[in-house]
């Protein structure tokens, strides 16, 4: 996976995010202090927010230059977990997971919910689960349509120790058997230890490596 | 008379719920539309929506009466085609449409900026173009509160008098509301039966503006 | 003693000023409520009657049965001047006018007008129930005048069953005559005098006086009028030669008593 930023810039609330640099590997920590900005450079990724100019490329495909975007988020095909999980209310876990899938259901559908445990919950709602549990649906949502990269703002930040350690460990042995990379934001250092080879710092929208 | 009376009733609500149906695919992508963002030329788009609840009817009545009449830009136009519009029950459609518009779409636009825009985010990231993403998650989930403002715009239709009387006029059997049936009513001195139309319009629009409450409710509470 | 006896006196010397001068110098405020026909001979009349008296009027035009309504329902009035004597009978029958003051002041005749780009020819009135002639504009035929004698004289042609079916009802004879101007109807059935006014319009046929219905203009004071006196002095002031020309110039037929 390789992500370049050429003279990416966004203005934020405070400061501006401010972007010359490549990311390669195959998963990335993003770590820093809060308010730094790795959200919204999570989100700008994504394609949920416009940077005000410089060009991004992801894998030699160029997203978007200056303000023009050339790839909507739709067509980036990358999965998006964000911080609050964000499970649409008024969709029963399956459906959620279906959710941006047209046609049949995929193959690899069964297999995907066993790893990460979910099975069981098909057909409850949002509002009936876990953090643990909504964490994996929002996991399985994302990873459903084949994304070529994965991106994690704070994935565990709010659940407990010993849920945290089993969504980890589902978490990792997903990611390897579909042999995605991803991105992950986490204030954990642990954790960004444990989870991923590269990590990257962000402080005040600059990257320090 | 009750016959009469019967027939005065069904025409009013059946006109009002053409106006309501004729308003809906216009009113409610507006509704999302202005709650989504900014953009240029948006506060003179909500101006315009907002027209015809701030100006008075008549007003409206006779704007909408030079645009259709025979000799109006849009009157002309629809008798090149053989359609006549003013003084027959098309301008009551058209009247009531006009004057409960701006009602729907700002009832339905705070339903629409109640839905977390988080949501219409994310299902970006998951394939959705904006308008999939209108289908799937912001009409869904503020479908309550648009049923509440289709409710609301359906009894303002109900209720619609000057504007109507403007460019449809009150012809007995053709353009006759409930309405215009109480004012002519009551011009001949037959006060108790404007009474009684009177009685059955509270009626009619009482259980149509609680409904749109209750589910207003329902809609709020679901948030929390 | 004497000093508080002449004090005395300048107060009741300037009462009784006052007091004369609030009953003989002091102009009254007539209100007027008359048949929306009247409008323009009206308030040529009323601008002489105002000069030559010291009175003030204030007019109000409508459609006599809305009018009426006004009254009954307690609206400020001091004459009446209405377009039928239906009206006036119903306000006379609720104890709500001066039965002493009503007088027949004027008439008036039909006339069928069509706008003045119509391509229509109306000659006769069965031509009214021509195919051609989709919409026909008259005075609500159940409450304004204008349209109760156009309903009558369509009647006792035998065309009233064929027109009904394309009318539209107006609020009064005026919005009638608009209604011709505007081109939202082919033809419109409205007082001679208000054909004359308009030059909007073409008067296509006039109903003589034989053949149309007796059209009758009474004026009457009400019963709650705050200055009797002052009306009925414009009452009779409407039945005066200066008033009489005016309304003949405008083409009212003049009654005399």
């Amino acid at each position: 996976m390789k992500l370049e930023f050429q003279k990416i810039c966004l203005p934020l609330r405070d400061f501006s995010l401010q972007l010359d640099s490549v990311l390669e590997g195959p998963s990335i920590a993003l770590c820093g202090p809060s308010g730094a900005g790795k959200t919204s450079l999570l989100e700008l990724i994504a394609g949920l927010r416009q940077p005000g100019g410089g060009t991004l490329i992801f894998n030699g495909t160029v997203f978007s230059r200056e303000k023009k975007v050339l790839i909507p988020p739709e067509h980036r095909r990358f999965g998006y977990c964000p911080q609050e999980n964000l499970l649409f209310p008024h969709l029963n876990v399956r459906q959620n997971i279906l959710f941006g899938v047209r046609g049949p259901e995929p193959a690899g559908l069964g297999e995907l919910c066993q790893g990460l445990e979910i099975g069981p919950l098909m057909a409850r709602y949002p509002a009936t689960l876990s953090g643990g549990e909504k964490q994996r649906v929002s996991l399985a949502r994302a990873l459903v349509r084949g994304p070529q990269l994965l991106l994690l703002d704070e994935p565990f930040a709010s659940l407990d120790d010993a849920t945290k350690a089993n969504s980890v460990r589902l978490l990792k042995r997903t990611v390897e058997r579909l042999s995605l990379p991803f991105i992950c934001v986490t204030h954990s250092e642990p954790l960004a230890l444990e989870l991923c080879v590269t990590r990257v710092d962000l402080n005040r929208g600059r990257m320090l490596s | 008379m009750q016959e009469e009376l019967a027939r005065v009733i069904l025409f009013t609500i059946t006109m009002s719920v053409i106006a309501v149906v004729c308003i809906l695919p216009l009113g409610i992508p507006l509704a999302w539309i202005l709650a989504r963002g900014n953009w240029r030329g948006k506060a003179l788009v909500e101006t315009l929506v907002s027209l015809p609840l701030v100006l008075p009817p008549v007003a409206v009545g006779l704007i909408l009466l030079k645009l259709l009449g025979r000799r109006g830009p849009l009157g002309r136009f629809f008798e090149s085609l053989g359609i006549e519009v003013a003084f027959t029950w098309k301008a009551v459609v058209v009247a009531s449409a006009v004057m409960a518009f701006p009602l729907l779409v700002r009832t339905a636009r705070t339903s629409f900026e109640n839905v977390d825009l988080r949501l219409e985010s994310l299902a970006r990231t998951l394939g959705k173009g904006p308008w999939g993403v209108f289908w799937s998650v912001s009409l869904p989930l503020a479908s309550r509160g648009i049923l509440a403002a289709t409710l609301l715009a359906f009894a303002r239709a109900l209720g619609e008098f000057g504007a109507t009387m403007m460019v449809a006029g009150n012809i007995q059997g053709e353009t006759s509301t409930l309405s215009l049936s109480i004012y002519h009513l009551i011009q001949l001195g037959e006060d108790s039966q404007a009474w009684t139309l009177c009685g059955i319009s509270i009626g009619i629009a009482f259980l149509a503006v609680l409904a749109s409450e209750l589910l207003n409710q329902k809609a709020r509470a679901r948030e929390t | 003693m004497e000093k508080r006896f002449k004090s005395h006196k300048k107060w009741i010397l300037l009462c009784a000023v006052w007091f004369l001068a609030m009953h003989t110098v002091r102009p009254a405020e007539i209100r007027v409520s008359a048949a929306a026909s009247l409008k323009n001979a009206l308030n040529e009349v009323a601008e002489v009657y105002q000069g030559r008296s010291g009175h003030r009027l204030i007019l109000n035009f409508d459609s006599s049965g809305t009018l009426a309504r006004q009254i009954q329902e307690g609206a400020p009035v001091d004459v009446f001047v209405s377009a039928d004597a239906a009206k006036m009978d119903f306000l006379s029958e609720k104890n709500l006018i001066l039965r002493s003051t009503r007088r027949d002041i004027l008439g008036n005749q039909l006339a069928i007008v069509v706008a003045g780009d119509c391509a229509a020819v109306i000659q006769t009135p069965a031509d009214l129930a021509a195919s051609g002639i989709r919409k026909v504009a008259v005075g609500q035929p159940q409450a304004v005048p204008a349209g109760i004698y156009a309903r009558a004289y369509l009647e006792g042609l035998g065309l009233w069953d064929r027109v009904s079916k394309k009318i539209l009802p107006c609020e009064n004879v005026r919005s009638v005559l608009a209604a011709v101007e505007a081109g939202h109807a082919d033809a419109g059935i409205v007082y001679v005098t208000d054909a004359l006014i308009s030059k909007k319009v073409r008067t296509a046929v006039v109903v003589g006086v034989e053949q149309g219905p007796r059209i009758v203009y009474p004026a009457a004071v009400t019963k709650a009028s705050g200055c009797r006196r002052e009306a009925e002095d414009f009452v009779g002031f409407l039945q005066g030669a200066d008033a009489r020309r005016i309304f003949r110039k405008f083409g009212f037929a003049v009654l005399s008593d």
